[in-house]
């Protein structure tokens, strides 16, 4: 009965983000709950002429789709399943809230925590979310810890 | 409240300065731009003698591109490796540039040099960029034929010798071009007070091809290099460096960017495109009408 449920994860790239994806493999087979895997495309931060800012936006588009298919790849191998795929363009967080209301199917976000202490600047996704957008979530938000090994995962879940 | 600009020689109110320098700062947190090219102008229409607001403006552009440095390098948006050729070509360009300057200084022609610049400059911007913009602006859709993409051909580029591979700009080429780019954006930098990077980030994409993701970090990580040098140079050959305009400019400058950067969200690129062309082409004109209209003092004296 849980067949058309969906596990949000975040293709970006990031050392984290196999681990969310693991993750996400283990409970979808567990749960049978299939997975959806969204991109997000920032917007541009400046501004130059219109050939230049359309290659940039060519380029940003390919980088994401093959990042989508990357872990596509690796949900198939784990899984067997194909997952679905968004691809955004926009400000992530904003667009990741979007995505959830829209997709009504969507009853679970997992994110993986980077658990490198020297690496400041990662997490910006947990933070905003968790600082500022957590009361206006429509549904849960997983974090797995980023230094969870494979095997653990499959123990725990 | 005015103020005594030392090296600029006149009194200015210190609130036009600063509010100035939030405009434009804001301007460029809007755009992402250094905005030395708007900057430069306003202080030549306020009074402010052309060679200071120059000498002026390469420590303002120094001070607003750092924090984007920082930013992008963050985001490991910065090819270092390029950078150093970029910016080695553009040291070199940037001294030759003031030399350049005080050459022009002594024959008296640098105020009507730095008019001119900035009349090309802004003109092929502006005009550039109105046509640019009311393109979009007519046909609002998405055209799915011809999408735009770097010539990956092989030109005489890829001829040259000295190849190196540059990981994180995802090419092998010559070192030849980027100190070459550099070196002319450098000379350009020093004369007109500007970082360059409306004519850099074209540059590395069209001729070098270099991957867009690092081009505006890359880009802004030269601008410091460079505009720290001319800033030196400015100060030791020419005595046109004013600290105290310059200083009333970045504070302006920290505010304003704060702002643009939160209108900026909000506001479409092609919108914004046509907002700054308009903007540009306004200056341009006025700096063509100053100087084709008879000026009211027809001659200047000059003692030396």
């Amino acid at each position: 009965m849980n067949d058309n449920r969906y596990i949000l994860v975040i293709a970006d790239n990031s050392p984290e983000m196999d681990i969310a994806l693991e993750y996400a493999c283990a409970r979808s087979k567990k749960t049978t709950r299939k997975i959806i895997i969204a991109t997000f495309i920032e917007p541009l931060d400046v501004l130059t002429t219109q050939g230049v800012t359309e290659i940039m936006k060519n380029e940003a588009r390919d980088e994401a789709e093959k990042l989508l298919q990357k872990a596509a790849n690796y949900v198939k191998e784990k899984t067997g399943e194909i997952p679905a795929l968004a691809l955004r363009e926009g400000e992530t967080i904003s667009e990741l809230k979007k995505l959830i209301d829209e997709e009504e199917n969507i009853n679970v976000l997992v994110l993986a925590a980077n658990s490198d202490p020297k690496n400041k600047d990662s997490n910006s996704i947990i933070n905003s979310l968790v600082s500022q957008e957590i009361t206006n979530m429509r549904i849960p938000v997983m974090i797995v810890p980023g230094n969870f090994s494979k095997d653990h995962i499959a123990l725990i879940t | 409240m005015s103020i005594y600009l030392p090296i600029a020689e006149i009194n200015i109110n210190i609130f036009l300065i600063v509010f100035i320098g939030m405009l434009v700062g804001a301007l460029s947190g809007l755009f992402g731009v250094g905005g030395g090219f708007l900057m430069t102008p306003l202080l030549i229409f306020l009074g402010i003698p052309p060679v200071v607001a120059v000498g002026s403006e390469a420590p303002h552009v120094l001070a607003s591109s750092v924090s984007g440095v920082i930013a992008h390098w963050r985001k490991k948006n910065v090819d270092f490796k390029i950078g150093f050729f970029l910016l080695s070509g553009g040291v070199v360009g940037s001294t030759i540039g003031v030399y350049l300057f005080k050459l022009l200084k002594t024959y008296g022609q640098i105020d009507i040099v730095i008019q001119f610049l900035f009349l090309i400059f802004l003109g092929f911007i502006g005009i550039s960029m109105a046509f640019e913009s009311a393109k979009t602006t007519i046909k609002n859709y998405r055209t799915t034929s011809a999408i735009r993409t770097k010539l990956h051909q092989h030109s005489w580029i890829h001829g040259l010798p000295f190849k190196l591979r540059f990981h994180r700009s995802k090419l092998y080429i010559s070192a030849i071009p980027p100190i070459l780019i550099g070196f002319f954006v450098g000379v350009l930098s020093a004369m007109m007070g500007v970082g360059g990077g409306f004519i850099m980030i074209p540059a590395m994409v069209y001729l070098l091809g270099m991957s867009t993701n690092v081009v505006v970090g890359t880009s802004l990580f030269q601008i410091i290099f460079v505009t720290a040098n001319s800033t030196f140079f400015q100060s030791y050959l020419n005595q046109t460096v004013d600290i105290v305009l310059s200083a009333l400019m970045i504070l302006g400058g920290v505010i304003g960017a704060q702002i643009g950067v939160r209108i900026g969200s909000k506001l479409k690129a092609e919108y914004l495109r046509g907002i700054l062309a308009i903007l540009v082409l306004l200056v341009c004109a006025k700096i063509l009408t100053d100087l084709i209209l008879t000026p009211f003092d027809v001659f200047t004296t000059s003692i030396s």
